[in-house]
């Protein structure tokens, strides 16, 4: 069901001049644009309401884009209804309600697979399982019963299920301790060693900074700064203006 | 007292048919359809209307119709199916499109019932009408008395039960359906086509009403009120059970057939809607999100 392997000098995802909303006359994104290339995590970072979760959205075809483009392996995927975004081999992580509760944990994972032969996709439980040990121990649990923690970790094994080229996680970190933080992180950067790329938008500017490639500061529906990981862990301004969180980068 | 639970089972047996529609529609296209009982009075005038070309010739083992009959319960389950499918197409789906608000579509399904109740007056008329008139004696069994037909009612009641429990836990589309009534949203990101899945939700829900209106046609009567008069039992058993849970609708509707039996037996006939209203009313007050109901 995943789409062919792209060209690798064509970027996975590349956003150009993007207007969106929830309603007409209100754009929430207002001339947003950012890039994501072969293998790489990119991090979109900037205060609430800043409009990242609508900017994945727009993507995902959940909030109607005005102007602007959205390409995916360089066709543009503006209109194309959201159930057949997998197909194009994106897949995406919400921020709130991402897994469903009243299914159990594996049911949540076969619906990630779904439209794969069935032995694909108990080839592909049994790699989750592999890569999230503790989500096996309660495949047979409603996905609700979960802590925080392990209902991510369904989350994030329920988009890799479609067998995605790009991964968009909107707040993986939100409302889990520091330990589990390290935990997601540390499983992003073993996903993106076999092969997918990774658009990360986070709260937890610092620890979003320390594993990605490049990242981009929105603020009022635009990018604001654009750099390497490094580079904008160090910029002092970035941290001040747009980070609210200048104490936890600095320190 | 085992006589009034077999009556009870009996009633249960056409409130659990419909109120399984009425309990998926509501949760997959988040609105609750006062047509759900109409429904059923046109599966059951589907039915008719092919027995009346068709026949109703013999008896099988005791029961009060023939071989065709069968055809016709299953021609009515789908044809009843597709009608409520292109109801859908040009109503609902128009509204849904639009954005409609949740209270246009409880209006649109008003309109809907009503225009269903008048066709079929329109078409076949207010009197009652009957399947087949061949005598079936009562059988006993375990010291209640039971008509073949109740009985087929409550033995084909059971097997569609099994039947929508297996259709939900394993199959594919039953989980979609239970993943876009939980989180449409959600549901679309996975890849799953919520407008196939609002398809089968009717076409699932209205087939049952057919089946549920030719059951009870077999028991009582075919008249053109018939699925009007269960759409109360069926709101109580749903709101009883617990709105999100198609099983709690199923237990909510044994409840409430098993109350209206009792009425009828200990009270009076009349008594029958207030007692199962009271019934709703004590469980909601010891649990307000139904018994299998989820916390809001
Ligand atoms: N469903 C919605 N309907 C209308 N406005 C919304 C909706 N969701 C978010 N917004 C508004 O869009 C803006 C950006 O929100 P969001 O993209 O969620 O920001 P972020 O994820 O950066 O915190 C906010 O002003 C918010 O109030
Ligand atoms: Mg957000």
């Amino acid at each position: 069901m995943s789409a062919a392997k792209p060209r690798s000098d064509v970027p996975h995802l590349a956003v150009t001049d993007l207007v969106a909303g929830y309603v007409p006359d209100v754009p929430i994104l207002r001339g947003a644009s950012l890039r994501v290339d072969d293998g790489e995590i990119v991090a979109v970072l900037g205060p609430n309401g800043a409009g990242k979760s609508t900017l994945v959205k727009a993507v995902a075809g959940l909030v109607p884009a005005r102007s602007g483009d959205i390409l995916v392996h360089g066709a543009s995927i503006l209109g194309l209804a959201t159930h057949k975004l997998v197909g194009t081999g994106v897949a995406y992580v919400p921020q709130v309600g991402n897994v469903f509760t009243r299914l159990s944990v594996e049911e949540n994972l076969e619906l990630g697979g779904l439209g794969g032969p069935p032995s694909r996709t108990r080839q592909r439980i049994a790699g989750m399982y592999a890569l999230f040990p503790d989500l096996a121990r309660f495949r047979r649990l409603a996905a609700g019963r979960l802590s925080g923690g392990q209902r991510q970790m369904v989350a994030v094994a329920r988009a890799l299920m479609a067998e995605p080229h790009l991964l968009m996680l909107d707040e993986p970190s939100a409302g889990l301790s520091p330990r589990m933080v390290e935990l997601v992180f540390q499983k992003l950067l073993e996903i993106r060693a076999v092969g997918v790329s990774i658009l990360l938008v986070e709260q937890n500017a610092k620890a979003a900074l320390a594993i990605c490639d490049r990242g981009y500061v929105l603020a009022e529906g635009r990018e604001r700064f654009e750099g390497s990981g490094r580079d904008l862990l160090a910029s002092p301004e970035i941290g001040a203006l747009y980070l609210g969180a200048t104490t936890r980068l600095a320190s | 007292m085992i006589q009034v639970l077999a009556d009870g089972v009996v009633a249960a047996s056409f409130i659990v048919l419909g109120v399984v529609g009425l309990s998926m529609i509501y949760n997959i296209l988040n609105f609750p359809s006062f047509a759900q009982g109409d429904h059923i009075a046109t599966g059951a005038y589907i039915a008719l209307g092919i027995v009346a070309l068709a026949g109703t010739a013999g008896s099988i083992a005791g029961l009060s119709f023939g071989w065709p009959l069968i055809g016709a319960l299953i021609c009515a389950t789908i044809l009843n199916g597709l009608l409520a499918l292109l109801i859908d197409r040009s109503i609902y789906r128009q509204l849904r499109l639009r954005n409609a608000s949740r209270i246009s579509l409880i209006m649109a399904s008003f309109g809907v019932a009503l225009m269903l109740r008048n066709l079929i007056v329109l078409l076949a008329g207010h009197d009652p009408q009957y399947y087949a008139f061949a005598i079936q004696p009562a059988l006993s069994i375990g010291g209640a008395r039971i008509t073949p037909n109740d009985l087929l009612a409550v033995i084909v009641t059971t097997m569609m039960v099994v039947a929508l429990h297996l259709f939900l836990s394993r199959t594919t589309l039953g989980k979609s359906m239970r993943a876009v009534s939980e989180n449409p949203s959600l549901a679309r990101v996975n890849g799953i086509d919520v407008d196939r899945v609002i398809r089968w939700t009717w076409l699932i829900g209205a087939g049952l009403a057919a089946i549920a209106g030719v059951l009870l046609g077999l028991s009582v009567q075919v008249n053109p009120s018939m699925g009007f008069e269960l759409l109360l039992p069926m709101f109580a058993a749903m709101i009883v059970g617990g709105v999100t849970s198609v099983y709690g609708a199923v237990l909510g509707a044994l409840l409430i057939g098993v109350a209206e039996a009792i009425t009828v037996h200990y009270i009076a006939p009349e008594y029958r809607q207030a007692v199962a209203f009271l019934v709703v009313i004590l469980v909601l007050l010891a649990r307000p999100q139904g018994i299998l109901g989820e916390k809001a």
